[in-house]
């Protein structure tokens, strides 16, 4: 095992609370509504009760081997080389993932803060944060944590308080007027997009000092971080409405242009997209770990920490690379992420648990006789 | 021309760093694995500087994934 520190259930919990936010607090709001127009709110309830569900199932995996990365129990269960063809799909989906978030950070600076820098001074300046942080260690990815959680807290509160007064009621209805179908589709983009990726915590998930707490920590993270994420959806309803809020590509950060107390608190949407950059900053920075983690766990290296800058350097061109413009952006997250999603973070999973189960059975058959 | 010898610097400075560490330790198969990554950065980092098409994966997932893509907005719509 490498040496790469441990970190306390309680920061565990608190990446996995910024993990589950990160980028989904500022889009998911467009998504959702596109799909299930007013009734958007009943579709994250949903989600968030079935990622539960979900979650279980990563628990499940994680307690049985709770000192094994996903990488280290995939060559364990399934051999050797299916074993390692099947970590490197897993590490492809961490890097696209990576990759994917690195650009919605540039799209997101250059189309609505900078709009004269070039993309690629954004993501490197912005890559080179996340390389400090992985070369720093997991240690201190957990302590930093802990702080920043109690500074997002503080601006989601004051968010959150100041928009209030915007409220109508009367955006919310009809409920339930075009049927389930909606819901479900809302569902269908939602859990891919937050819940499915949650799988890279199994790569870290065997670094915290204390099984029982990683896996309450988890489970806490995750609800804690769907309640936030159903009351921005709500509030984008409440006061945006639901065709101003699917024309949107940040329909949060427009949430936040409308606060406006007494004519003098207000233009304060900079609020929005500090809590924005803080979470997509730790679930870049979780998504990249786990990716070079696996990555020396596959060639069985001493230390990720050699190969993290060279990583670092093809992942500065391939977020440029993956797509040609911000369309093809959105239409690869709307239709083609939710279904890559399914297979590694819900199919593969399913596999290595019932492999898990099969093989502990076999030995129990065996132990018997 | 100034980006692909910038893009060389950073390589060179890289490798200063890690590879004589590396070295040191006498980690050989780091060292291998680290120099065959070094390669691929600073190779696509100079394809993309100079436009030279590069292998995209998401290219790969959309032939996979379209024709069941299609299938399932279908059921929704």
């Amino acid at each position: 095992m490498l040496d790469n520190g441990k970190i306390t259930a309680n920061q565990y919990k608190m990446l996995v609370l910024l993990f589950t936010i990160g980028s989904s607090i500022l889009v998911a709001p467009t998504a959702l509504v596109n799909d299930a127009k007013q009734d958007a709110w009943i579709a994250i309830i949903f989600t968030v009760i079935i990622s539960i569900l979900l979650v279980l199932m990563y628990i499940k995996i994680y307690s049985i081997f709770p000192n094994m990365t996903l990488v280290e129990i995939c060559e364990l269960l399934l051999g050797k080389w299916i074993g390692k063809f099947a970590v490197a799909l897993f590490l492809m989906y961490a890097f696209i993932l990576s990759g994917e978030l690195l650009r919605e950070i540039g799209d997101f600076t250059t189309t609505q803060m900078m709009p004269d820098t070039p993309i690629d001074a954004i993501h490197i300046v912005f890559m080179g944060v996340v390389v400090m942080a992985t070369l720093l260690g997991l240690e201190v990815i957990g302590r930093s944590s802990e702080i920043i959680s109690l500074w997002l807290f503080i601006l989601l509160a004051i968010y959150f308080i100041a928009i209030l007064p915007q409220i109508k009621i009367g955006n919310l209805q009809p409920i339930l007027g075009e049927g389930m179908k909606p819901i479900l589709f809302g569902f269908y983009h939602f859990i891919s997009l937050p819940y499915l990726e949650l799988i890279v915590f199994l790569m870290i998930a065997p670094f915290v000092n204390h099984q029982k707490g990683a896996e309450k920590g988890f489970l806490v993270g995750v609800i804690i971080g769907g309640i936030l994420l159903t009351f921005v959806v709500m509030f984008s309803i409440l006061v945006l409405g639901v065709e101003n809020t699917a024309r949107q590509i940040y329909p949060s950060y427009a949430l936040a242009r409308k606060i406006e107390i007494g004519k003098f608190f207000q233009r304060v949407e900079v609020i929005m997209a500090g809590i924005w950059f803080l979470s997509i900053f730790y679930k870049l920075t979780i998504s990249f770990y786990a990716f070079v983690l696996g990555l020396s766990q596959l060639f069985k290296i001493k230390d990720y920490r050699s190969i993290t800058l060279p990583i670092s350097m093809m992942l500065i061109v391939y977020a440029i690379a993956f797509h040609p413009n911000i369309v093809h952006f959105f239409e690869f997250v709307h239709n083609i992420w939710p279904l890559y999603s399914l297979t590694i973070g819900f199919l593969f999973p399913l596999i290595l648990l019932g492999t898990a189960l099969m093989k502990k059975r076999q030995r129990h058959v065996r132990g018997n006789r | 021309m100034w980006n692909i010898i910038g893009i060389l610097f950073v390589s060179a400075c890289i490798f200063i760093i890690e590879a004589l560490l590396l070295l040191k330790h006498k980690l050989w198969k780091d060292f291998i694995v680290f120099i065959i990554f070094l390669f691929l950065g600073t190779g696509l980092s100079i394809a993309r500087c100079i436009n030279f098409p590069i292998p995209n994966p998401i290219e790969l997932l959309t032939w996979i994934y379209q024709p069941l893509s299609e299938a399932v907005n279908k059921i929704f719509q």
